[in-house]
């Protein structure tokens, strides 16, 4: 068997008469994250609900740590820790009943394994209390937690930031980028929001109506939302609406919105934009690029399609 | 096989760890309290009496009794009414109790015993048991579905069928204990109200077509049983449509109604149709072929509980093939 922690081959899921997903094909090594891109709806729970076992594949096969998900499902799934969709525990119970209880599933998670798993989330003060009194924060801690217990060697995440703040995601990411470099974990990341992905994942494949349409690493997608002509300059001056008239008669696009002057244009005409606004009397107080990195852009590029 | 084990320790501990789990269990040792104070109070201010007196010439008043319901017996066999059938196994019972004891010389009791008293009152326990465990089950079936952690129990390493077993295993020891809770605080109600007599007695036991004499504890024991049985058929009813519907409510009101409704309409059915003895839950108190008799012509015990087993062993069958195929 090849040293591949996630292997996917052909992987196809059929629910009655419609094609969920189909010629799935991903391979992870051992200390990669990888992020699993695509909006709502394309197919991305699906995955990997086939990879945990919660939905029976309809085609193709899936190795987790070697173990084929259809022959050896137990095999399988003990290198696996996940979270599906939500964080969904025990809310009756405390977090520490809750680990608990996942621990008895695996051989040789003790007590000390448990303490340690519970620091590396950073849950120490509020182990002991209900879950049902956890922040959405929490939970997703204590859902990455649960996932670690007996170490495995695949740790998959379903939109992990979902609902948490800029400084949970922060967290997310530095706790994910600590332990696949410490531990040699592997990660395998789902998200709608490439922004998050950019500074977490090594590699990014986008799914599309159930279709893998790219994999590429993060710096390979950088540079191809970056390569793009057209950019949105968001402009302020001492006098917007002026700028605004003055940019309109040498044919830019240009409009005056809350937070500046929007203008589109491409980079060679940068610099024509500048000297018509200056030689004008008109002071540039700043000009900042819009991220335009947004998922839907990529898509657009990527199928073609809003063209 | 070790690992197995440990899941219905799991399923165990997350039953357990549910406030209404206790709370349940706490309601039914107050209800066994409270309806056994009442009894007590019932026969005091009543005046019932609690023992009767037994003649010397017992067996010519007995036979006077079995000779007048051997004419009820041909009144109701010849009858064309299938309502006054009913009656036939009850009265068989009442023929066969009195031969056996003319028979073998054994004297009416004069005072009920402590086993024969408990016997009598478990019949509607075992119903609040029933519907507890009821809840129970879709709490830790269905429930799961709903609160999203059976996603968390099937992505592990145990084969689904497993993991609904080590569920089911969960339920049945709850109820057990429930039982045993049950069987041992009116045990000690009783006896404390009414006397722990006739602990060593023994009783007649009517299997359908014969009788057994064997210790008043034993059948006491059995009784308890039979109740036991009976929960369990709607217990297995309540798991597999939990994990069909995947709803606590249809799973709680669909098996809720079918055993305080729809047992006795099957019941009526099987009374006043050939074709109802062949229905599910309308022969489903088997405590009654002992107590009462065989109310359903033709029937008996070990058919009553041959038939549930198999109407059992369907829904389980239906329930765990969804439960294997189905995307959660």
């Amino acid at each position: 068997m090849t040293n591949e922690v996630l292997k996917i081959e052909k992987l196809k899921k059929v629910i009655g008469k419609r094609t969920i997903v189909s010629d799935i094909e991903i391979e992870l090594k051992k200390g990669e994250i990888f992020g699993f891109l695509g909006p709502n709806g394309a197919g991305k729970s699906t995955t990997i609900k086939m990879i945990v076992g919660l939905s029976k594949i309809t085609e193709g096969n899936i190795y987790v740590g070697g173990c084929s998900v259809k022959e050896d499902f137990k095999g399988a799934m003990r290198n696996i820790g996940c979270i599906v969709e939500n964080p969904d525990m025990y809310t009756y119970m405390s977090g520490l009943d809750n680990l608990k209880i996942f621990a008895k599933i695996y051989e040789g998670v003790d007590q000390a394994r448990i303490n340690e798993v519970v620091k590396i989330v950073d849950l120490e003060r509020a182990i002991k209390d209900k879950v049902k009194t956890y922040s959405l924060g929490m939970k997703q801690r204590l859902g990455i937690a649960q996932a670690l217990l007996h170490s495995p060697k695949l740790l998959i995440l379903d939109e992990p930031t979902n609902g948490l703040d800029p400084a949970g995601i922060k967290d997310m990411r530095m706790l994910l980028r600590k332990l696949s470099s410490e531990t040699g974990l592997t990660v395998f990341v789902s998200s709608h929001i490439l922004g998050e992905m950019q500074q977490m994942c090594d590699r990014v494949g986008i799914i599309h109506k159930g279709k893998i349409i790219m994999v590429k690493s993060v710096e390979e997608l950088l540079s191809m939302t970056q390569d793009d002509d057209k950019t949105v300059l968001i402009l302020k001056s001492d006098n917007n609406e002026k700028a605004v008239s003055l940019l309109t008669s040498v044919n830019i696009n240009s409009s005056l919105l809350g937070d500046g002057v929007h203008v589109e244009t491409t980079k060679d005409r940068v610099p024509e934009i500048v000297t018509t606004l200056t030689s004008a009397g008109i002071a540039i107080l700043g000009m900042d690029k819009q991220e335009s990195q947004s998922l839907e852009d990529v898509f657009m590029k990527l199928t073609g399609e809003g063209k | 096989m070790g690992s197995f084990f440990t899941l219905v320790s799991i399923e165990n501990t997350k039953l357990w760890k549910r406030l209404s789990t206790k709370i349940m269990l706490i309601i039914m040792i107050l209800i066994i309290i409270a309806a056994t104070g009442i009894f007590k109070y019932y026969t005091v201010s009543q005046k019932v009496a609690d023992s009767i007196l037994v003649s010397e010439n017992w067996k010519q008043e007995l036979q006077k009794n079995v000779d007048l319901q051997k004419t009820q017996l041909k009144q109701a066999e010849n009858d064309t009414n299938k309502g006054s059938k009913m009656m036939i196994g009850s009265i068989k019972k009442t023929i066969a109790e009195g031969e056996y004891r003319i028979n073998n010389d054994i004297k009416p009791e004069a005072k009920k015993s402590i086993w024969l008293r408990s016997s009598e009152i478990v019949g509607s326990f075992s119903q609040i048991i029933a519907l507890m465990l009821i809840i129970a089950c879709s709490a830790l079936v269905a429930g799961e579905f709903s609160e999203g952690t059976m996603k968390m129990m099937v992505s592990r390493p145990y084969k689904r069928s497993e993991i609904l077993t080590a569920k089911l295993l969960a339920i049945i020891i709850y109820g057990l204990v429930l039982l045993v809770t049950t069987f041992l605080i009116n045990f000690i109600m009783l006896g404390i109200l009414f006397g722990f007599d006739g602990m060593g007695t023994k009783e007649m036991f009517w299997t359908s077509n014969s009788i057994i004499y064997m210790p008043a504890a034993l059948k006491t024991i059995i009784i308890f049983g039979l109740n036991f049985l009976t929960v369990l058929v709607y217990v297995i009813l309540a798991f597999a449509i939990s994990a069909v519907s995947r709803s606590r409510s249809i799973a709680t009101g669909f098996s809720l109604f079918l055993l305080l409704v729809g047992s006795s309409i099957a019941q009526q059915l099987a009374i006043y149709f050939s074709w109802g003895k062949y229905l599910p839950f309308g022969l489903s108190n088997f405590s009654s072929y002992v107590t009462f008799g065989s109310a359903v012509e033709g029937t008996t015990l070990a058919y009553a509980i041959g038939l549930s087993a198999i109407y059992s062993i369907i829904f389980c069958f239906v329930g765990y093939l969804v439960f294997e195929k189905r995307d959660i």
